[in-house]
């Protein structure tokens, strides 16, 4: 049993899963500080929580999963709260003149919600397709169609970032 | 096949995805455990003082009406219900100060305000400072009686604030109160001026008075002569910023170079047709600055098209620049396309990097496809081409400096 509340299994996990989570979430939400708040709370979750893993691939699912729900429903309650008359374009936040980085995000950011969710654990945090299935609650088939059409989808909102047209 | 050649380029898009959204991974390290264990013992303590702090609430976490003359006007500033687990810390008594005022602990600080998301709508600039809670409202004036000698921090965030006493008014700053010790926020005065008025006056005991944030924007080089110059478009729409009028997309003017955006009303008679270089001088005003009159070529103050080139950059021969420059508001920044030559468009930041730093530009990094510089202010980035046909590589100017 792998589980979060002994001390030396707390501390092994967030060592090897925190950075991870955060830079996941930080590609999923265009945001560092929201990422790193979300990073944290899904730790502080699964702390309080104890859910007693049968290993640590099971620990790093249930980190990925809560992360990520963290994030939809904090994406969601800030579209909201972000809606003002003549505002349509939403604030990116960016702490460096980082071009690749601002068209990625971008990039991103033109996906349904699921579908970058679902490109980024593949593509970046390096969960396979059964993995993502059962993370997300649906099948496999489901997971490669949302990773065939996110790649086609990013890639060419790369491409049109990249010869400088709008997003 | 053709099938192996569409699982080779299936391949191929497949790394260069991973690439692209692993980068700039490096330099995002999760902060210390201990934080999230600290975090995470608030958050258990909360529900046994949950009923203690719904009940204090109203009372203490409170900066109330006060009678400040500080400045420009505060638009509001009244009791803040902040929903935080942190809240509970208004039940703790006043302990001792941090053993000292670190830079990360200001950005923690900062980060904590930056996480009321309900509250925080936009942050451009924020700014902290760790004193005595007495010493604050000794400065601040703000009437609230509850302010004791607790170390607080004073977060000021200029940006977008709606603080939830405003039933939906927004404000252009907000300075919080945060308990030093418990993390709680305490409360909330806001404003419409560019920033918090009394902050400057809040000193941190343990050193000398930090210097006000700056905001990175190019002085001018020369006095501004209110002419600006640039292709006329409709208004667009800038968040933040509303929209309406017109716009020079991108701008020159004399003092300030290139600009992504100078916005502007003209009258609706005897006005340039939409995407016409147009030059005129304005009356500055906000949000939009008001016409004076339209240069035409041989007045003295007027800009000629070609001046619409990357302020302090210009190409090394046998470079040109393809097309016209084009204004991205998101990013506020212009981008140019170049041409230096098919072979060397292949490889344009090696290519012109020489020429970069020959005129005073000092590099910032550089990323798998793309550098950037900066030199008075401005940043400048060249992006090389995708290596598609008609693709070129862009040059890219901010007026702002990052490094």
């Amino acid at each position: 049993m792998y589980g979060v509340s002994v001390d030396a299994d707390w501390r092994e996990l967030y060592e090897e899963d925190a950075t991870v989570l955060l830079r996941y979430l930080a590609k999923l939400t265009g945001d560092r500080e929201m990422a790193s708040e979300l990073m944290q709370e899904t730790f502080v979750r699964a702390l309080r929580a104890n859910p007693g893993f049968e290993n640590p691939r099971a620990a790093h699912a249930w980190l990925f999963r809560t992360g990520t729900n963290l994030a939809r429903n904090e994406l969601r309650r800030r579209r909201l709260l972000a809606f003002v008359p003549f505002s349509g374009v939403e604030h990116a936040p960016r702490s460096a003149f980082d071009i690749e980085g601002d068209q990625v995000r971008a990039a991103l950011r033109s996906l349904p919600f699921d579908q970058a969710a679902t490109l980024l654990l593949h593509y970046h945090s390096g969960f396979r397709r059964n993995e993502i299935a059962e993370l997300h609650g649906i099948s496999e088939e489901t997971v490669k169609s949302r990773l065939a059409r996110g790649r086609k989808s990013f890639i060419a909102a790369y491409r049109r970032l990249e010869r400088g047209l709008a997003r | 096949m053709s099938d192996r050649s569409d699982i080779e380029r299936d391949i191929a898009e497949e790394d260069e995805l991973r690439n692209l959204l692993r980068s700039g991974d490096g330099q995002l390290v999760a902060p210390p455990v201990a934080l999230v264990e600290q975090r995470a013992q608030q958050q258990q303590s909360f529900p046994a003082f949950a009923t203690i702090a719904a009940a204090l609430l109203v009372v203490v976490v409170a900066i109330g009406i006060g009678s400040r003359q500080v400045g420009a006007p505060t638009s509001s500033v009244s009791p803040s219900p902040l929903p935080t687990p942190a809240a509970s810390g208004t039940a703790s008594s006043p302990s001792a100060s941090p053993s000292g005022v670190t830079d990360a602990a200001r950005a923690a600080a900062i980060s904590r305000v930056a996480a009321l998301t309900g509250e925080v709508l936009r942050v451009d600039h924020a700014d902290a400072k760790l004193v005595r809670w007495s010493d604050f409202e000794a400065v601040a004036q703000t009437g609230n009686a509850a302010a004791d000698e607790r170390q607080v921090w004073i977060v000021a965030v200029s940006g977008e604030i709606a603080p939830s006493f405003a039933h939906g008014n927004r404000f252009a700053w907000g300075m919080f109160v945060v308990d030093a010790n418990t993390n709680g926020v305490l409360g909330v005065t806001a404003g419409s001026a560019a920033w918090p008025p009394v902050f400057g006056l809040v000193r941190e005991p343990a050193g000398p008075a930090r210097p006000e944030p700056t905001i990175a924007f190019p002085q001018p080089s020369v006095p501004d002569n209110n002419v600006s110059c640039g292709v006329l478009q409709p208004g667009s729409i800038t968040s933040g910023e509303g929209s309406g009028a017109d716009e020079l997309r991108p701008a020159v003017s004399a003092a300030y170079g290139v600009t992504p955006l100078f916005r502007v009303g003209l009258p609706p008679t005897g006005r340039p047709a939409y995407g016409t270089y147009t030059c005129l001088r304005a009356r500055p005003g906000a949000p939009m600055a008001g016409l004076v009159g339209y240069l035409q070529p041989g007045d003295p103050a007027y800009i000629a098209p070609s001046a619409l080139t990357p302020t302090g950059f210009a190409l090394p021969a046998g470079c040109r620049y393809v097309g016209e420059p084009t204004s991205e508001l998101f990013a506020d920044q212009v981008v140019w396309k170049l041409d230096c030559g098919a072979a060397a468009n292949t490889s344009a930041r090696s290519n012109l990097s020489s020429a970069i730093a020959a005129q005073g530009w000092r590099t910032c990094g550089s990323g798998a496809t793309s550098s950037s510089w900066s030199k008075d202010g401005r940043t400048l980035a060249i992006t090389e081409s995708s290596g598609s046909t008609g693709d070129y590589p862009r040059l890219t100017l901010r007026p702002s400096a990052i490094c």
